[in-house]
């Protein structure tokens, strides 16, 4: 019998016009934490629904197990934000973190949210000189952009930076 | 109490509402796929179909509308319950038929109050309270007034719409609903039917705010409608679902009216401000004379133009006026478009004037 932990988080991916939603099994982990794992290239998803993001809501069709790239992934919207954040930034901090909304870009959605930032960091250098592949974003709403009444809403989004468009900051 | 089918390919879910809804004295049958649950609802006909949406082999959309499309199981009450929690999914799951939304992680207590609102054995609730909205008129926006003034009630508590109409009925296409249900399929029923619960549960459509609505038979009605009897009856069973009933009546005084009128509290006696549309209110308060004290005047002008003073009204009609709407063109073309003013422009003179009325209404 297998007894080993699983913690199922359940999210939807955006990649590529399609959205997949699916658990993920992030055992001891979050899935913050496998996804900015940068020793595996690839997520595993069990019980995959897929839709087209013109039809949202329609399942074109479902899958067991699905294996994503992640670096193909527009971004993941999660529900509990808890799920969304790495180990690293769970920690408590003396210093408040600065809360910073953002409009993002992305391929057929503009995203609106908020960042937490460290009081040492500056947003502006998000983009460039870190070394993480996503970007964590909290109380996001994505809308598509060729129809603004789809939209999709969740506790946390992890975001790929490299499908950004442009990043819109209201202050720094 | 009831007879509840669970429909679910997660064998945890299976278990804790399995678990959940026995402890609540419900006979549970339990599916693990959509085949088999349809097949299931056929042979067992149970009162409400509890169903997962990701499943392998039929997803729950597909499902709903299966039991819809089947005359047999198709006023069965319906939820869907899923993880894919986005509002697109709400609106999708409501279009496919079911009558009430549940986004996982499952939070059991508000499960289980959603399980007891949609088979009406809810402890201790009060009965609701109807207001039809009436008018021997035809034309003058009775159901335009009816549809926003149920979406304005519905933000204070459940409320449920009820589209008497004989002649094709506009309630549902006026809020973007597909009448696959209506209280047509009751009057081939026995009159018994009418006080069980969850028979008249299963026929309502439910709109995205949380408006729950009986709508009319899209064809026009050949014969006579519901009996007065019949329709008193009905009315005790709604009364015990929501808290607020809203009727959109027949613009004649057949027996189903007459029915209405008997049991509301309050009435909204609709009327033109031109000439004919006064005279007709006038006559109309002639001949229900005993119901005057239960009505409150409001004027819709649908036609642009000068407008008698709103002393001249009351002095001739010698009733309280609770508004005088005045004449807006994006009224009906809010409708049209399926996007009731009461949601799209909560500013509009309309949605004032019906805000004012439902104070008088509560007052």
């Amino acid at each position: 019998m297998d007894t080993r932990l699983r913690k199922e988080v359940v999210a939807d991916f955006f990649a590529h016009g399609y959205r997949l939603s699916g658990t993920f099994d992030a055992r001891q982990r979050s899935f913050g934490d496998a996804i900015y794992d940068r020793t595996t290239d690839y997520l595993t998803v069990e019980n995959a629904y897929i839709s087209a993001i013109g039809k949202p809501a329609e399942i074109n069709t479902s899958r067991p197990l699905a294996v994503i790239a992640k670096n193909e992934i527009s971004f993941v919207l999660i529900m509990d934000e808890n799920d969304a954040l790495r180990r690293d930034q769970k920690y408590g901090s003396y210093l408040p973190p600065k809360i910073v909304p953002v409009l993002i870009t992305l391929p057929f959605f503009e995203l609106q949210g908020h960042l937490r930032m460290p009081g040492r960091l500056n947003p502006k250098i998000l983009l460039g000189s870190q070394t993480e592949s996503f970007l964590t974003v909290f109380d996001v709403t994505a809308r598509t952009t060729f129809d603004s009444a789809i939209s999709f809403a969740g506790a946390a989004a992890l975001i790929n930076k490299v499908k950004i468009g442009f990043l819109g900051l209201e202050s720094t | 109490m009831a007879r509840i089918l669970v429909i679910d390919d997660n064998s945890e879910i299976l278990d804790l509402l399995n678990l959940a809804l026995r402890r609540n004295n419900h006979e549970v049958i339990l599916s693990a796929d959509g085949q088999d649950g349809l097949a299931k609802a056929l042979a067992e006909r149970p009162d409400l179909a509890v169903v997962d949406v990701m499943m392998p082999d039929m997803d729950g959309y597909e499902l709903v509308r299966r039991i819809r499309a089947n005359p047999s199981i198709a006023q069965m009450s319906v939820i869907i319950l899923t993880a894919r929690g986005q509002p697109v999914d709400k609106s999708a799951a409501l279009s496919a038929g079911a009558d009430v939304y549940i986004s996982k992680p499952l939070n059991i207590t508000a499960f289980l109050k959603e399980v007891e609102e949609l088979l009406g054995i809810s402890k201790g609730k009060k009965e609701a309270t109807i207001f039809p909205v009436f008018s021997l008129r035809g034309g003058i926006g009775r159901t335009t007034i009816a549809t926003n003034l149920a979406l304005l009630l519905q933000q204070i508590s459940p409320t449920l719409l009820l589209d008497l109409s004989t002649n094709s009925g506009h309630c549902a296409l006026y809020l973007g609903l597909k009448p696959i249900r209506h209280w047509g399929r009751l009057l081939r029923l026995r009159d018994n039917t009418l006080e069980k619960d969850t028979t008249i549960g299963g026929l309502f459509l439910a709109h995205t705010s949380g408006l729950k609505l009986m709508a009319a038979p899209p064809n026009p009605l050949q014969g006579e409608g519901f009996s007065q009897e019949q329709l008193t009856t009905l009315l005790k069973t709604l009364r015990k679902k929501v808290h607020f009933i809203v009727v959109d009546m027949p613009p004649v005084l057949n027996q189903a009216a007459q029915a209405v009128l008997e049991e509301a509290q309050r009435t909204i006696l609709l009327s033109g401000v031109d000439h004919p549309g006064i005279q007709t209110t006038i006559q109309t308060l002639e001949v229900l004379k005993r119901q005057r004290e239960q009505f409150l005047l409001l004027f819709n002008r649908v036609t642009p133009g000068p407008q008698p003073p709103a002393e001249a009204l009351r002095r001739a009609l010698r009733l309280p006026i609770a508004a005088i709407i005045p004449y807006d063109a994006t009224q009906t073309t809010a409708l049209h478009r399926q996007n009731p003013s009461a949601l799209s422009n909560p500013q509009s003179p309309l949605v004032i004037a019906l805000q004012t009325t439902i104070k008088q209404l509560l007052s």
